[in-house]
């Protein structure tokens, strides 16, 4: 027998509000390590931050591509269920990409970053991380941040903060991401500026 | 047929049943049951509409007929089987109902018992309204026909 459905908000009008307000709130204030605000039911691989963006941002409109240590049936299957969405079938066709650990920068770099007409149209990027915490190596400036934000990033690599920097130069262009733990997560929109990396 | 398909048959005509049963005769089989499963709601009862779509003479080119209201509902056994139940009207009890029913009958070990403690006395009581109302058009039933006229 296949792995069975996990179940996902209980109460999806409320939590989907609240679980909304708190991914913008991390958008609006980037390198705020902002706590998952309940708890939900999600399959493995996934954590629980990843299945909230998940829930709250992904429908029939929004193809999804997952990596391969995702692409398994109870998150296809999870995915189906709770958002409908399409999986993408190429990485450009993406509005949203999963990832189980920190990505490469050449696979960053398959993405659509958007076109100057519609800079909204580039794929937003979910990586889940073991660990984020509010103090740390990481420091950011930029829109949203009065002088300098920084936090604690477990699992991020060079590569990752290399394309990073690229992709802030590309702005209005670029990828926005979200960093996702079982426990909180961290926005990095495109129009963030990186002072110190971990 | 293949097996696969058998079970797809089997559990398309169960799921037929559960969803056209009339609400007060579901509820009365299912709280005869002794209730001892726990479920986890994985999407609780939602109202909304869908399109039904009509084919003209039954063959032709497809067209919406209308929108109807529907309810739909999903639950986990504890066993792990996922019951879905997709009912025309707003009854949320029925949907909850027959999403548990559903799991349940997923089941090899309560299959026998479920079915024919309510999913058996349900079709019978549906193919016997259906019997009486086809008696009833049948008792109606008018034939035309022409009396000659002698013009010709």
């Amino acid at each position: 027998m296949k792995a069975a459905l996990s179940a996902g908000f209980e109460n999806p009008p409320v939590q989907a509000s609240h679980a909304f307000r708190m991914l913008m709130t991390a958008m609006a204030q980037p390198g705020i390590v902002q706590f998952l605000p309940f708890e939900i039911d999600f399959p493995k691989p996934l954590n629980a931050g990843s299945a909230m963006i998940m829930l709250t941002l992904l429908d029939h409109e929004t193809p999804a591509w997952v990596d391969q240590d995702l692409s398994q049936d109870p998150v296809l299957d999870y995915l189906k269920f709770h958002c409908g969405s399409p999986i993408a079938k190429t990485p450009r066709n993406a509005m949203f990409a999963f990832f189980k650990h920190c990505p490469d920068q050449t696979v960053l770099s398959d993405f659509a970053i958007g076109t100057p007409e519609y800079p909204d149209s580039s794929t937003t990027y979910v990586i889940q991380l073991d660990h984020l915490t509010p103090d740390g190596d990481v420091a950011l400036s930029g829109p949203g941040i009065q002088t300098v934000n920084t936090f604690g990033a477990a699992g991020l690599n060079h590569s990752f903060w290399e394309w990073a920097k690229r992709n802030h130069a590309e702005f209005p262009l670029g990828n926005d991401v979200f960093l996702a733990s079982n426990d909180a997560i961290v926005a990095l929109p495109r129009s963030v500026r990186i002072l110190e990396m971990a | 047929m293949s097996h696969d398909e058998d079970q797809i048959a089997l559990r398309q005509r169960w799921i037929s049943i559960l969803a056209k049963a009339d609400s007060n005769k579901l509820l009365d089989l299912w709280s005869k049951k002794p209730e001892t499963d726990a479920f986890q709601v994985l999407r609780k009862p939602e109202t909304g509409l869908v399109m039904v779509r009509g084919r003209m003479g039954g063959t032709g080119a497809p067209f919406n007929a209308g929108e109807a209201t529907v309810t739909r509902c999903s639950v986990r056994s504890t066993a792990g089987h996922v019951g879905h139940s997709y009912v025309m009207g707003r009854n949320h009890d029925h949907a909850m109902i027959a999403a548990k029913i559903d799991a349940q009958l997923q089941d090899e070990t309560r299959f026998e018992t479920v079915m024919s403690e309510i999913v058996e006395p349900l079709a019978e009581y549906q193919s016997e309204a259906k019997q009486i109302n086809r008696e009833k058009v049948a008792a109606t039933k008018v034939d035309f026909f022409t009396m000659v006229r002698g013009e010709d």
